[in-house]
């Protein structure tokens, strides 16, 4: 299966990176002239394009986007996130490819599709920005490709079932902005059901208590009391008097009583380390809780490590780095194949 | 229009929210989804939480697992079935209609399955190219695989909690399970690789898909550039890291807000003409490095410009000029949207137990076509009659049995012993 993935936006390129892994032949085609890259802009290449075969080709001219259209025509899917604007320059409806898809800020109609529309002004219309961050202060966005890398996952699903089952279709179009509205937890059922708007509350869960982030020794804990873990977390407190005390023992008692109740855990959690207060809760009293590991504590975790998650990507000029593989894997786990990043293509390939 | 999946089956045990958001995009593109549940109804059929905004018109009416709403809108396009998979005739049940698919997928805990004799070598035996995927927390082996993981638990084991906040130590978690909606999406994917790939050799397979990783992956180049500078991006609120302003900004009335990024000089001339208060000539902001230099003073400027208009009119103005600029949405603000409206997003479906009420569709387009042949989600057990008749041929007698003895059912336990 050949691939030809180009655009503006980092949406091809994880689908494109989901087809690489897949196995597929991918070819990326960057613009020739670009500024220097960062470290940020490299490490993200190296996510999302190792293992891509590079092209050149400044497709902005027409001898570009001929030579451009000529591959199109010779793979299997062409995968792109080139604006709507782009997308007329290059003439959409007819460009060669036996499957075109397409991956759009707002999709390719409606009175939004010119609009510009990055990450977090999606995260801010699709409704996610509105219920992150404190009551009190400005909602907050990721920080993290979210929006780009699920709606990249749509589109390798959608085209690669089209692809090998026959669905017929010639072009499959996904909307960024689509994508985030049809993530939402219980927002829209809580509006359509019952008029009721979901609001922000920093680190707690709205309606179950408690669901929030603690303070410890050497970092934070998240806890996530649902009704039925109460008395595992009221034994790793050591205060079975709280089963009986009014204030906690329903859900909106302990809702009603937060304040009281977080001095309480942060009383017991401040001595532990996140490593023991994992320990004690997971292991000794079963109920859900995790810490708030760094990304260095991240690469570092043994758990990862013995189930042969990263894989090892050498970078030149800068050795060799781990990098996430695949998020679904064939089991039994093994070892992921070393690959080397060879960078972008800087002239025609 | 043909949709992709159609004749393909998954067998589907997923609860919560991950494994049916996974297997609701497989149903919208066409596969046949047999949801199979327990009688006792884990997951948000039978939450027992009593949240608002859960059953329309907050009622549950005598039938609270028929109308619960997140329940509704997770599983459009899925026949139900509920067997007790704790007796032998149901676990027997549920290997048949292994034979007869193509895909097994679940997301309980790492040994769920297998403790009831119901492992993928025990499926294989019936089918030998069947797919399965498991979606356990942390995944089938390794030091957490015994965890307890709910989404918000797994997030900030995967970094995300410390990429995100106002600052550094005041670190916030989504608060919304993030790696749930991250793994719901993989595992389409996922499923929908296996299938090819046995499309291709003739095999099935056996699959991990722990909610961790799928969310690591989702922060990939962030773990690579800690690893090239040695040091992880710093946590700055709403701000980008390499150009300024970029901000969630105040509007006018109560909890209202925009947000607006100009990653190029050009973007920011466009606001500031917009604007016309001479921010371009401010030698504070006349360049790139100046504005990220002074991004207090420039993000308290754009502030006090935003907090008195209102967010969409700001929202419409600014992209007319050429800014990235998007309101922060509410549900009932995005379901008055023009781009929702014209593009026909929402899919309202109901039926004899439930209002008919709009719910988020999909984002994926065949040929311009959304779909339009969708079905509301079952009620408990709605179709056993139909895929035991029509799947595995049993006749009356047999169903009656299966019926009689609790193996099949169509009500909770304590509803049954009610009736």
């Amino acid at each position: 299966m050949r691939v030809l993935e180009f655009g503006d936006n980092k949406a091809a390129g994880y689908c494109g990176r989901l087809f690489q892994l897949f196995g597929a032949e991918v070819v990326r085609i960057d613009l020739p002239v670009r500024p220097t890259p960062n470290d940020a802009e490299i490490a993200q290449d190296i996510y999302l394009h190792t293992g891509k075969k590079r092209c050149a080709i400044d497709y902005l001219r027409e001898s570009g986007e001929t030579l451009l259209a000529r591959l199109a025509a010779e793979v299997d899917i062409v995968i792109t996130d080139l604006s709507p604007i782009g997308l007329d320059r290059l003439g959409w409806g007819s460009f060669p490819g036996k499957l075109r898809v397409s991956i759009s800020p707002f999709g390719l109609t409606g009175p939004y599709r010119d609009w510009q529309g990055a990450g977090p002004i999606l995260l801010a219309m699709g409704g996610y920005t509105y219920l992150m961050g404190d009551p009190d202060k400005a909602p907050l966005t990721l920080q993290a490709d979210y929006v780009e890398y699920q709606a990249g996952q749509f589109a390798y699903t959608a085209a690669l079932a089209n692809h090998t089952f026959g669905g017929g279709a010639r072009d499959i179009e996904v909307s960024m902005f689509e994508t985030v509205m049809s993530l939402s937890q219980f927002t829209t059922v809580m509006w359509t059901c019952q008029r009721l708007i979901r609001s922000r509350h920093g680190n707690r869960f709205e309606n179950v208590y408690p669901v929030s982030l603690y303070s410890c020794k050497d970092g934070f804990v998240y806890i996530n009391i649902v009704p039925g873990f109460w008395r595992a977390l009221v034994a790793l407190l050591g205060r079975e008097d709280l089963l009986t005390d009014e204030r906690f023992r329903s859900n909106t008692g302990r809702q009603q009583n937060q304040a009281a109740l977080d001095e309480i855990i942060n009383e017991v959690f401040a001595p532990y380390t996140m490593a023991e207060l994992l320990e004690l809760g997971q292991r000794e009293h079963r109920f859900p809780i995790g810490s708030a590991m760094t990304l260095e504590q991240v690469l570092a975790d043994e758990h990862l490590q013995s189930r042969h998650y990263w894989r090892s990507v050498a970078v030149p000029g800068r050795g060799t780095v781990k990098a996430p593989g695949s998020a679904f894997r064939k089991l039994p786990l093994r070892s992921q194949p070393m690959q080397t990043w060879e960078g972008e293509a800087t002239t025609d390939g | 229009m043909d949709r992709p999946l159609n004749g393909l089956r998954i067998l589907d045990l997923t609860h919560v929210w991950a494994g049916p958001l996974g297997t609701r995009i497989l149903g919208d593109m066409g596969a046949e989804v047999l949801k199979l549940e327990a009688a006792h109804a884990r997951g948000v059929r039978g939450i027992p939480i009593p949240m608002g905004g859960q059953y329309p018109n907050g009622d549950p009416k005598d039938e609270h697992w028929n109308r619960q709403g997140i329940f509704n809108k997770l599983n459009r396009n899925k026949k139900g079935i509920c067997i007790n998979l704790k007796a032998p005739a149901g676990r027997e049940l549920f290997l048949d209609l292994v034979a007869e698919s193509d895909v097994v997928i679940e997301n309980f805990s790492a040994t769920a399955l297998q403790n009831l004799g119901l492992g993928y070598d025990v499926m294989k035996e019936r089918k030998a190219d069947i797919i399965y995927i498991a979606m356990p927390g942390f995944g089938t082996s390794g030091e957490y695989s015994d965890f307890v993981a709910f989404g918000p638990s797994v997030e900030p084991m995967s970094g995300l909690t410390a990429t995100m906040g106002y600052g550094e130590g005041e670190l916030r978690n989504t608060a919304m399970a993030l790696p749930d909606a991250i793994a719901g999406v993989t595992s389409a994917a996922a499923v929908v690789t296996a299938l090819a790939q046995r499309q291709q050799s003739g095999k099935g397979q056996y699959i991990d898909l722990p909610l961790h990783e799928a969310t690591i992956n989702m922060l990939g180049e962030r773990y690579i550039e800690t690893q090239l500078t040695g040091k992880p991006p710093n946590v700055i609120g709403n701000r980008n890291r390499f150009f300024a302003p970029q901000g969630v900004y105040p509007c006018s009335g109560d909890d209202n807000w925009i947000a607006i990024a100009c990653p190029d000089d050009e973007a920011f001339a466009g606001f500031s003409a917009f604007a016309a208060l001479g921010w371009r000539s401010r030698a504070d902001f006349s360049s790139n490095e100046c504005r990220m230099a002074n991004q207090d003073a420039l993000d308290a400027e754009i502030a006090a410009f935003t907090e008195t208009r209102d967010k969409l009119e700001l929202m419409s103005q600014l992209q007319a000029a050429g800014v990235a600029a998007g309101a922060v949405m509410t549900t009932p603000e995005l379901l008055n949207d023009p781009q929702v409206s014209e593009r026909q997003y929402f899919v309202e479906l109901g039926g004899p137990h439930i209002e008919s009420i709009p719910y988020p569709g999909s984002p994926v387009l065949f040929d311009s076509v959304r779909g339009t042949d969708w079905q509301r989600a079952p009620t408990l057990g709605e179709h056993n009659e139909e895929v035991l008749r029509e799947l595995l041929g049993l006749g009356n007698a047999e169903i009656r049995s299966l019926t009689d003895s609790g193996i099949i059912a169509n009500l909770p336990p304590m509803v049954e012993g009610r009736r």
